[in-house]
């Protein structure tokens, strides 16, 4: 991405600049502004930076700005170019509100008009913070800075300028994710270690060792209860036999089976017909039929339904006059419509009619369920009768003597109770109704679909724990990679940085053994010489901070314009003309505000350049500044003091 | 609200509707709800279960629908104390009961009323009889309920 700056703009700011406009849009790569100290070179680079980061300012900063008591308002206009669109960033002064405003121009916009605030692109706004800017809209102060301890401005340099602080941002995403991760499965389990899932773990294997043994207890239930069921129909057959041979019991014993039968087959059809008969509220009992006569006869009494239905009424309402022939209005037809409610509808009184006619025409006496229900009970009891007479007939046989007969039947009873308690059990291991479960107190423990839905829990538990662990464990993995990958590109960066300004320092202060030896919260300096000459000039630190930040600035991703007030007034001549040729190669724009004095051995530098634009602002004594543009100019301001040049 | 079983009343005749194939559940609720409307005895919403269990009348009821909605008024005008003789009170709680869009022909409260009914026949069946071994002891100790029986 590519910056420049195209040109600026003043409106009643300090320093008398009240309407200047300094037009770069030729494109020169290199432009010398001369202006007199007190004109307003400070006041420009600090509104360029301002310009540039969108930087709120305070009443008292603007107040600061104001040209004279008579301006109530002042601009600051900054026309960019990025990668050779135009944006323009206008600063607003109300001076008398004391508040600062921006609004941004740019070619997207629709119909080219301007919108409110601060709109640059959202890569750039990124890089454009007040301390970075202040590394390429050049203050003083930083060439100080970057050698201080503790201050860390060149490791912020690199960071933000290569975008190393992305990975921070990274590493913050994977945080949400895992934060995310975790919270979805805070549901199903609050595991988030190894440790938690071997323990769901755990309980998964015991709740499916538990389910295995239930359903190993019901295979071997059922399959018990089949071989007694087997067993017991062989017992049955043995037994007949035994009575069959025995001609004293046999005769006795096939009456009884017969009588059995018989009752058998009529108990089955009084069943059926008393469960047909209860079905009928009228056979039941001759109270509810009474019960439905009486309503439908009071209903007769009542003149119920009546004939009159609510669907009479919608359309009463609806007509323009009554079956009386007065006229029927909206009042009306609400009133009507309300208390139509009060009518049952066409259906209801259908009901109602086929209830009364069902009741009228029923043949029902009410006595025909109990009826049934009675022999149904004789029946049963006679039943009963069969069987204690079968049972004496088999205790006559055991007591002449058949001790065979009384094994079978022993062995019939137990199994006979043990078939009992295994049909319980199963139904217990089996049910899956709620409400058997909860009064049987049944659990996981003694009931398979209880115990399975326990299982299912734990897997489900499990692999929520699994995953978050899994995810979490891949998160920290990739956050300590993204640490290294930030800590060893930091580390190739700085030293890439440290041999570039280095290279450039050999050429930049000859003869002097200053050099960087370390770049790490500040600028460390290895010279011999330093520290026997009682320290750095004011030259050599500046000479340090050109270096250092052409080199962090020429192999970035971006590219920038360097703008820098007094470039040179700190330095000797031979350093001068040495930063003087070196520098400006290093940028592929330079804007460089000087002072006459600077002339000498750096501006004058420029001179054989081409692609220069030369620049001189001045102020005339008491009045506004005035701007003139070339070389001829700029150098013959040299000659002549600012109060003179404007007679 | 359609059909809703009482609470305790599935395990009551859990051994008959597992052994009986002809047994429907709505057997169950209806032995309930009878006993319910002779008694003239409400009991409490909360103690139906959770969820209905059919919301018609199956095919052996359907030709009772008018006979249950007929005892169902006739108990409703009873149990509020409506004057049997004001024509447009009767009339009013008929409105309340019956909805013909219905395929019971009852309204939600009907439906609602009934299966409190159920709650209250049941309470009086569980204590008048053990849950039955077959539909046989059913019918038998039903019919007992009913007198005369003996």
């Amino acid at each position: 991405m590519e910056l420049r700056v195209v040109g600026w703009r003043y409106e009643n700011i300090r320093g008398g600049i009240r309407n200047v406009s300094v037009a770069l849009d030729e494109g020169q790569r290199w432009t010398l502004v001369q202006m007199p100290n007190g004109t307003g070179k400070t006041t420009t680079m600090t509104l360029m930076r301002a310009a540039l980061t969108g930087a709120d300012l305070t009443p008292d900063e603007v107040a600061a700005l104001r040209a004279d008591d008579d301006a109530e308002e002042g601009l600051f206009e900054l026309r960019l170019a990025i990668d050779d669109k135009p944006y323009r960033v206008e600063l607003h002064l109300d001076f008398v509100g004391r508040r600062a405003s921006y609004t941004t121009t740019r070619a997207q916009l629709q119909g080219g008009g301007s919108e409110e605030g601060w709109k640059l692109p959202p890569l750039l706004r990124r890089l454009l913070t007040p301390e970075f800017t202040k590394l390429f809209v050049f203050d003083g102060e930083f060439a100080k800075d970057i050698r201080s301890e503790g201050k860390d401005r060149t490791t912020r340099a690199i960071r933000t300028l290569y975008r190393l602080d992305q990975l921070d941002t990274l590493k913050s995403e994977i945080a949400k994710l895992v934060t995310k991760e975790q919270e979805s499965a805070a549901a199903l389990t609050s595991a988030k270690e190894q440790k938690g899932v071997t323990r769901l773990a755990n309980v998964l294997a015991d709740a499916e060792a538990s389910l295995a043994a239930l359903k190993a207890k019901l295979k071997s239930h059922r399959a018990e209860r089949s071989k007694l069921v087997a067993r017991q129909e062989e017992i049955g057959g043995r037994i007949a036999d035994r009575t069959a041979q025995d001609e004293k019991f046999a005769a006795r014993k096939s009456r009884l089976d017969g009588e059995l039968s018989t009752l058998t087959i009529r108990i089955a059809v009084l069943s059926a017909d008393s469960l047909a008969a209860v079905r009928s509220p009228a056979k039941v009992s001759p109270l509810l039929l009474a019960r439905l006569r009486g309503l439908g006869q009071r209903l007769t009494t009542l003149q119920l339904p009546k004939t009159i239905s609510q669907e009479f009424f919608h359309e009463l309402a609806h007509a323009t006059h009554c079956v009386c022939d007065r006229e029927i209005g909206e009042t009306e037809s609400a009133a009507i419509v309300a208390g139509a409610k009060k009518y049952l509808a066409e259906d209801q009184i259908t009901i109602i009619n086929r209830m009364k006619r069902n009741v009228r025409e029923s043949e029902a006496t009410g006595g025909e369920f109990a009826d049934s229900a009675g022999e149904l009970k004789a029946k049963l009891r006679e039943r009963r009768s069969v069987y204690q007479q079968l049972e004496q007939l088999q205790q006559e046989q055991i007591a002449s003597g058949d001790d065979e007969l009384k094994r079978l039947v022993l062995e019939q009873r137990q199994n006979e109770l043990r078939l009992e308690t295994l049909d319980a059990e199963i139904s217990q291991l089996n049910t899956s109704d709620k409400l058997t479960q909860i009064l049987e107190k049944l659990g996981a423990r003694n009931n398979i679909p209880l115990c399975q839905a326990e299982v299912d829990l734990a897997k489900r538990r499990l692999a929520a724990a699994t995953q978050t662990v899994k995810f979490t464990g891949a998160a920290d993995r990739i956050s300590a990679l993204i640490d290294t990958v930030a800590a060893r590109a930091l580390d190739n960066l700085r030293e890439s940085v440290r041999v570039a300004t280095n290279e450039k320092l050999t050429r930049l202060i000859k003869g002097e053994p200053l050099r960087v030896a370390r770049i790490g919260s500040s600028l460390e300096l290895a010279s011999q010489g330093v520290a026997s000459k009682g320290g750095v000039s004011e030259g050599q630190s500046l000479s340090v901070a050109y270096a250092f930040i052409t080199s962090l600035l020429g192999a970035a991703p971006y590219r920038l314009p360097f703008i820098v007030d007094s470039p040179a007034v700190s330095l000797d001549t031979r350093v001068r003309r040495e930063v003087g040729d070196v520098i400006p190669t290093l940028f592929e724009q330079m804007i460089m505000f000087v002072i006459s004095s600077e002339k000498d051995g750096f501006a004058d530098a420029f001179y054989p350049r081409e692609d220069v634009r030369y620049v001189t602002i001045w102020q005339d004594q008491g009045e506004e500044s005035q701007m003139r543009e070339g070389l001829d100019e700029f150098r013959r301001f040299h000659a002549t003091e600012p109060g003179e040049r404007a007679a | 609200m359609n059909f809703t079983l009482p609470g305790k009343a599935r395990p009551f005749f859990k051994t008959v509707t597992e052994r009986t194939p002809k047994y429907l559940m709505f057997d169950s609720w209806y032995l309930c709800a009878l006993i319910g409307l002779r008694e003239r005895t409400l009991g409490a919403k909360e103690e139906l279960e959770d969820e209905y269990f059919i919301d018609h009348y199956p095919e052996d009821f359907k030709a009772q629908a008018d006979f249950l909605a007929g005892l169902l008024i006739d108990a409703e005008l009873d149990r509020n104390r409506i004057n049997v003789d004001d024509k447009a009170s009767v009339e009013r709680e008929m409105i309340l009961l019956l909805d013909p869009s219905r395929t019971t022909g009852l309204s939600e409260s009907g439906v609602e009323i009934l299966n409190r009914y159920a709650v209250g026949g049941f309470a009086k069946l569980e204590d008048a009889m053990l849950p039955p071994a077959n539909v046989e002891d059913l019918l038998v100790k039903y019919a007992e309920l009913w007198g005369g029986q003996d």
